[in-house]
This record gives structure tokens, C-alpha cells and sequence, in this order.
């Protein structure tokens, strides 16, 4: 079996470096990436608390470790933990309990909120009850999981005091991201990609979003497992079951193109950046003012925000 | 050889030079979507095999 530069056994063979790493050599690696990433778009500024939002899965697991490596004894900067339980039977609890047991591990604080108690109901029963009003109202449910999840993170971030809201996005949820979008041709919410949520074009906005941050979007989620199993990292890998959508079918064919061609997805992920101010700057010309709900008082785009037209109708 | 995937045990032929992107590829797994052990240790996917090998073929893409 072929070694790394050290001499030691290989865990992986990095094709598109065309090198191969041992654990430490493929541990170092994905933390410089990590902390190169942090520096190029300056995500995290003295003075910020930051709000990490992990689920349990193996990407929040390594951005909180990440996170809690790069960041964790710095005086001047503050992490907390924020999960989200959705309500999903044999699926969250157990991811859940995983996230718990890793924040007390590393020290960080943990604050979990739930689906039933903002919403009254949760996924699986939402899930139920767009089930019996017939085809023509259902929706993906992961279209209404994704929609109030990010409603309770950028709340509970600002609840909680965060400055900045973080997530485990890797390379290959930042891609998919991409093509869905331009698929769908959605170019606000293309416009919100990027390394940084970009709120500046209203000023009410950035008070009211917490800009969101992604320290791994330039690691593909095949390291991210890896990075989580070479450092012995618990992690909870069952599948949601509920999952649906072009999501999936946009990642078979990511993956398809990665095994054929290297790199193809940091290609997707450059080019997608370099054309990003153009995006935002069409965005900005388009876009309709921010308002507040009538119902719920958090930000959107209608007098009633998407959150409480999908979970409170 | 025995091949695990998800812990489900798989028909996997041995070819003498065969590495584990070639078994993959004979199981039609993209190797994009797996981490692979062999003998309970990972190993990269251009890893050569041997007939007695304990392999360990875990799916790694997320789904929500």
C-alpha cells in the first residue's frame, strides 16, 4: 500500500493533489483548509459569539470539532451550540443525543429547540396531515423542514446573542446548492450563497439575520466522513426518512461527474464565487423591500413570512 | 474476501491486482459516496487486496 510524504501508512489518496495522507498528514490538511477558508472571506471577527448549528450527523460533528479546535481557547471569541428537533421518529433523537454528548465533551454549551414547541406540531405529523389533503398540496417535506429550521436557527442564534450563525455545509451541499438554484433559476437565493450570507443590502436586515457562516464548503463530505472517523469522532449516519426532492438526484449526478473527473465540484464551487457579485448586483436591482410578518414578527419578503404561510396556515 | 456494505454482506468476486476502487466499481458503488475499510483499518481506494480480506464498505453521503 502506498505511504504518505512521512513514510507513514496511507488513509487516503487525494486525487486531484494526486498525493497520499496518513491520519495526521489528512487531519492537518482538512484543519489548515478549514481555517484558510475562515481567513480568505473573514468570517469570524474579534469579539464574535458564534452560534454553531449541529444536528448530530457527521458534518455539524466535524465543524463543531473544527470550530472548537480553531476557536475554542480564545478569550475573545464565544461558541454555543444550537440543535434543532424537527420531530422525526427513529431519526433525530438519536442524532440528538449524539450532538449533546458531544458538546459536553468539548465543553461547549447547548441549547435544543423543537419543531412541537415552536409550530405545535412536528415533521412527521406535518408530514401526515399534507398526506391526507392529497397530491396537489404536498409539498417536499424537506421544503417545510429546511424553511423552519433556518426560521428557529437564525431566531434561537439571535436569542442567544450570536453574531454569527455557523453550519457544517461541505463542498458537496455548496454545489448542489448551485445547480438547484440555477435550475430553478432562483437568483435570490443564489445571491445568498457564498461564504457569508451576504445581508448588507438592507441594513435592517443585519440586525434581524444573523449573517450565516460555512467553514467547510471547501471540504468534499467523502473528508469530512473520513476527517470524523480517523479522529474518532461519534457521529450519527442514518438517513432521514423523509428525504425527496431534485436534491438527491442533483448529488447522484455531482458524484457521477466527481468519480470521472477530480475536482469538477471546487471547479463548480470557483466559478460559482467569481460570478457571485454579478449575482448579487442583479439581486440587488430586482429585489422587493424586507418586511416584517404580520403573524410572527421575524423578517421576509411578504406580509406573511414563508414560515408561517407553510407551518402555521 | 467478504464484503460489507452497510452491514449487509455483498456477492464480491477476487481478481488477483484488484484495489478497492476496482472492487467498487465491479459492485457499481461510486467510490465518491463510500469510505472503505479493510481489516478495520481505512485505506485509500487505490489499496491492493488480497483474498483474505475482511472489507468494510460504509455509505457516507448525507440525507438529511
Amino acid at each position: 500500500m502506498a505511504n504518505c510524504k512521512c513514510g507513514k501508512k496511507a488513509v487516503f489518496f487525494r486525487k486531484y493533489e494526486g498525493r497520499h495522507l496518513c491520519r495526521r498528514h489528512f487531519s492537518e490538511s482538512i484543519e489548515k483548509k478549514a481555517k484558510r477558508t475562515i481567513a480568505k472571506a473573514g468570517m469570524v471577527k474579534k469579539g464574535d459569539r458564534i452560534a454553531l448549528a449541529v444536528s448530530g450527523g457527521k458534518d455539524s460533528c466535524v465543524m463543531l470539532h473544527l470550530m472548537h479546535k480553531v476557536f475554542g481557547k480564545r478569550p475573545d471569541i464565544r461558541l454555543v451550540a444550537v440543535s434543532v428537533d424537527e420531530g422525526v421518529r427513529g431519526y433525530r433523537k438519536e442524532s440528538l443525543d449524539v450532538a449533546r454528548r458531544l458538546c459536553r465533551k468539548l465543553g461547549v454549551e447547548h441549547h435544543t429547540y423543537s419543531f412541537r414547541k415552536e409550530f405545535g406540531k412536528t415533521l412527521d405529523q406535518k408530514v401526515r396531515e399534507l398526506k391526507k389533503l392529497g397530491k396537489g398540496e404536498l409539498r417536499e417535506p424537506c421544503t417545510y423542514c429546511g424553511v423552519g429550521r433556518r426560521y428557529i436557527l437564525n431566531r434561537a442564534a439571535r436569542e442567544l446573542g450570536a453574531t454569527k450563525l455557523c453550519s457544517g455545509h461541505n463542498l458537496d451541499d455548496e454545489t448542489q446548492a448551485i445547480l438547484m438554484n440555477y435550475m430553478r433559476g432562483d437568483l435570490p437565493r443564489a445571491s445568498r450563497m457564498g461564504p457569508v450570507t451576504d445581508w448588507s443590502m438592507a441594513k435592517r436586515r443585519g440586525e434581524l439575520f444573523i449573517p450565516r457562516i460555512k467553514p467547510m464548503r471547501e471540504i468534499p463530505e467523502r473528508e469530512s466522513a473520513i476527517y470524523a472517523a480517523v479522529n474518532g469522532l461519534e457521529m450519527y449516519s442514518k438517513e432521514c426518512p423523509h428525504i425527496s426532492g431534485i436534491r438527491f438526484q442533483v448529488r447522484d449526478f455531482l458524484n457521477d461527474m466527481g468519480s470521472m473527473y477530480s475536482g469538477i465540484k471546487f471547479t463548480v464551487l470557483e466559478t460559482f464565487d467569481k460570478i457571485l457579485p454579478c449575482i448579487r448586483d442583479t439581486v440587488r436591482k430586482e429585489e422587493a423591500e424586507i418586511k416584517l410578518c404580520g403573524n410572527c414578527g421575524e423578517p421576509g419578503s411578504d406580509d406573511v413570512c414563508k414560515t408561517c404561510k407553510l407551518w402555521r396556515a | 474476501m467478504r464484503v460489507f456494505y452497510s452491514g449487509k454482506e455483498l456477492k464480491a468476486g477476487y481478481r488477483k491486482g484488484m484495489s478497492v476502487e476496482g472492487l467498487l466499481k465491479s459492485l457499481g458503488i461510486n467510490p465518491e459516496t463510500v469510505l472503505v475499510k479493510v481489516n478495520d483499518e481505512i485505506v485509500p481506494d487505490d489499496c491492493m487486496l488480497d483474498k483474505e480480506d475482511n472489507i468494510e464498505v460504509l455509505r457516507v453521503v448525507s440525507g438529511g
